[in-house]
């Protein structure tokens, strides 16, 4: 079954970029960051909370909108990471660039002196969900205590936003581009990258925890357990634990795509089920 | 420590990152140097912006005038992307014909729309006489009454560009126009249409 899901992200994706550029010329209020439709205002979670930090007190005509992406993500989950964001496809993007053997073939002084260490440096760190809480907390506190803004100077989404605006308004890119390499090298020391140490991220795997709909089911009778699926998840997972640990799932339906034995479905209500992993498949590190 | 599943090593681990996050936020707020850019109207007095704004650009994008942009990264980090007026790239119109946009799309209120125009004063221009051609420009383009005059060595100064004798208006005419700092509101009009770049805005 050939679905295409990953060109199909990246190209909704930048479906989205391009209509913030078209929106940009036509004068609408709408960015990534934040989206105004009639008296209802949509922004960033950790924008709101850092507002709430910095102001000393929460804006209530932004609570309405807090409660409608509340509403989304126990629905829906996580899906607008891997659908929506356009940080995740610069990162997405950058990933085969990066990991690619042809580019170490190709330039051989990126891979010796760059990739090779990062990739060791990563192995050994061996950072996940944990670190990156604990770094977001530390943020969060930092904040409060010394009054900067640093979620929204330094926010990947932030970034490519303004840059996006400034190109269609103003006909130029900004320095603060430059800024995007911090969050994307950050990124490369994590665990599963990117997508385990954005704030953002962590913030909505709080609520998207509670999510039961709309998961991927695995049939035991289909699955052989070749943790195809565990291989393709960008958060490493199996197709089979994406029900326990909804926080983690993505929803990008790359383990439908990718399962030979056509395993796993997209459920509307799916059921916890165990599959039967063979002895030769070491068992994944549960995060 | 124990009861919530961490061992002594992973809170130590735990711990150091997040000192090493609160320490990142206190170099940073401690190396950024602040600064008065001029700002759209809807900022009061004093207000801290860098707090209050969420960075999304909203206002930026509806400019009928294309006058704002997001701080670009400079010595003052704390202010990174929050709106400023460039008199380079255009001036703010709201005293010429009512607008209140950015106001109107600010989803935190850092733009405040119930605060009336008139109270406000974005800033003070001021020409510099070295360079100024006497084009009068800046006359017809101001949108308020009185703020840029011409000098009269017989009377009142000179409000409107074609009561002036056009003697006195010449290229190389000693006379310059000059700005009343009192009535002018800073928007960046004439800035922006200076033909030779000799009018700054300074911020309140």
């Amino acid at each position: 079954m050939n679905l295409y899901i990953k060109k199909t992200r990246l190209s909704i994706r930048a479906a989205v970029l391009a209509g913030f550029v078209m929106a940009a010329l036509w004068g609408l209020p709408v960015s990534n960051c934040s989206i105004k439709i009639g008296h209802l205002r949509l922004v960033f979670p950790t924008g709101f909370v850092e507002n709430s930090l910095l102001s000393h007190g929460v804006r209530m005509e932004l609570v309405p909108g807090m409660m409608i992406i509340g509403l989304l993500l126990l629905l829906f989950g996580r899906f607008y990471c891997s659908w929506i964001c356009s940080a995740s496809s610069v990162h997405q993007l950058a990933e085969p660039v990066l990991y690619r053997p042809i580019v170490g073939r190709r330039v051989p002084w990126l891979k010796r002196f760059f990739l090779t260490p990062c990739e060791g440096v990563s192995k050994k760190l061996n950072l996940g969900y944990g670190d990156g809480l604990a770094i977001f907390l530390g943020l969060v506190a930092g904040v409060a205590l010394f009054d900067f803004p640093f979620f929204t100077i330094f926010s990947p989404m932030g970034l490519v936003s303004r840059n996006v605006i400034e190109l269609a308004v103003h006909k130029r890119l900004r320095y603060d581009l430059l800024l995007l390499a911090g969050p994307l090298l950050v990124g490369l020391f994590f665990r599963h990258g990117w997508k385990t140490c954005c704030p953002d991220g962590l913030m909505q795997r709080f609520v998207a925890s509670w999510n039961k709909t709309l998961l991927p089911e695995v049939d035991p009778t289909a699955c052989n357990g070749c943790a195809k699926c565990r291989r393709t998840c960008p958060a490493g997972l199996l197709a089979e634990d994406t029900v326990r640990l909804a926080g983690d799932c993505l929803k990008c339906l790359q383990c439908i795509e990718i399962c030979p034995n056509h395993a796993v479905h997209l459920r509307l209500f799916p059921r916890k089920t165990r599959t039967p992993i063979p002895s030769k498949l070491s068992p994944g590190r549960r995060v | 420590m124990n009861s919530i599943g961490l061992s002594r090593r992973s809170f130590l681990r735990y711990g150091m990152q997040a000192g090493a996050a609160i320490g990142l936020c206190s170099g940073l707020s401690l190396v950024s140097v602040a600064s008065t850019p001029l700002r759209p109207p809807g900022v009061a007095a004093g207000a801290d912006m860098a707090a209050s704004c969420i960075r999304c650009g909203n206002c930026v994008e509806v400019c009928p005038a294309r006058a704002l942009e997001q701080k670009d990264i400079s010595l003052d980090i704390r202010n990174t992307g929050t709106p400023v007026l460039n008199p380079n790239r255009g001036g703010c119109t709201a005293w010429k014909e009512p607008c209140g946009k950015c106001a109107e799309v600010c989803p935190t209120g850092a733009l405040d729309k119930k605060l009336p125009l008139e109270s406000q004063v974005l800033g003070t221009a001021s020409i510099r006489e070295e360079g100024c051609v006497n084009c009068m420009l800046c006359f017809e383009k101001c949108p308020v009454q009185g703020a840029v005059l011409f000098p009269n060595p017989d009377g009142p100064p000179y409000t409107r560009a074609y009561d002036i004798p056009s003697g006195m208006k010449m290229k190389y005419a000693k006379t310059k126009p000059y700005i009343k700092d009192d009535r002018c509101v800073g928007c960046g009009l004439c800035a922006h249409y200076c033909p030779v770049k000799v009018i700054d805005v300074k911020p309140v």
